[in-house]
């Protein structure tokens, strides 16, 4: 499954720093959970970058269900979709040769690794940005699925 | 434990709409996303209320028949400037999708990302939400 240009667009419109996406993954029980995240980009066709920067319960059930969904949160304006698939936390430990489906932690995390640098959230308003910035690694999602808001298959 | 939703909690969520993540069968999270919803105020605003298609009920029913836990989170700018998450059990009355919220999460970037709202009583959460954010409802809604 790959990604449109206009979908490839829509996840980088806000800023420098992409689109606002809510990021969903789901515990071993069958919890789920769901927070927004910014810091987001398209990666060669197939995958969505996400700065890991405070995604505690995220990683934790990524170590046990290793899955997710994306949905494009702010703002739509006709970009109504869902990204699912695989998903897993690249981290600043991992190792440089370490390879997840075609993504090499080395390449991605020497350009993404500090994303707040390489892209200011100037345009974050105080009262919404965090006070500091500090970036783990990278959640990446390989897209096997593509819904709309209603949940068909695009 | 069933929790209240506050004043600015319920303006968001039902002006900017949800982002509703439930899980199928295999453990994967199934999310839609609705424009609107409702708090009910008959249960001291502590339900989420929303409308979905027959084909998103039928999906949503055989899932909550597994897994009864849903998440809920605030759609458009909602994401960025009202940043929570409800975490509850659901049931499906008629087309509608009925979340009792029982987990009430802070998701604003930063060390107070995660921070259980719902470990407050609910002055201290209207105090705490009144010192973060001077936004009672979305932009060019009346406060």
């Amino acid at each position: 499954m790959q990604l449109t240009q206009e979908m490839k667009q829509a996840l980088k419109v806000i800023g420098k720093g992409g689109s606002v996406v809510h990021l969903t993954t789901v515990s071993n029980e069958g919890k789920p959970n769901i927070v927004a995240e910014r810091f987001v980009t398209a990666y060669k066709d197939a995958y969505i970058l996400i700065a890991d920067m405070f995604a505690q319960k995220t990683k934790v059930n990524l170590n046990e269900n290793p899955v997710g969904s994306i949905s494009v949160a702010h703002p739509v304006k006709g970009r109504s979709w869902v990204f699912r698939g695989p998903c897993t936390v690249i981290s600043h430990a991992a190792s440089e040769s370490y390879r997840w489906h075609q993504v090499n932690a080395g390449e991605v995390l020497d350009e993404w690794g500090d994303w707040a640098a390489k892209e200011p959230p100037d345009e974050v308003p105080p009262d919404i940005a965090p006070p500091r910035l500090a970036q783990r690694g990278l959640i990446v999602l390989k897209i096997d699925e593509i819904f709309d808001f209603k949940g068909q298959v695009v | 434990m069933i929790n209240k939703l506050t004043p600015r909690m319920k303006n968001w969520i039902s002006q900017m709409g949800i982002h509703v993540a439930s899980v199928n069968r295999s453990g994967w999270p199934d999310v839609f996303v609705t424009e609107s919803c409702s708090v009910d105020e008959a249960s001291d605003n502590s339900t989420i209320a929303f409308q979905l298609d027959n084909k998103q009920l039928q999906i949503m029913k055989a899932n909550l028949a597994l897994h009864p836990w849903v998440a809920v989170a605030p759609g458009q700018l909602g994401a960025v400037r009202a940043p929570y998450q409800f975490k509850g059990q659901a049931r499906i009355e008629d087309n509608f999708v009925k979340v009792d919220v029982m987990e009430i999460y802070c998701t604003k970037p930063g060390d107070e990302a995660g921070f259980r709202l719902d470990t407050l009583d609910y002055d201290q959460m209207l105090q705490f939400e009144t010192s973060r954010w001077p936004d009672l409802n979305p932009p060019g809604i009346n406060d």
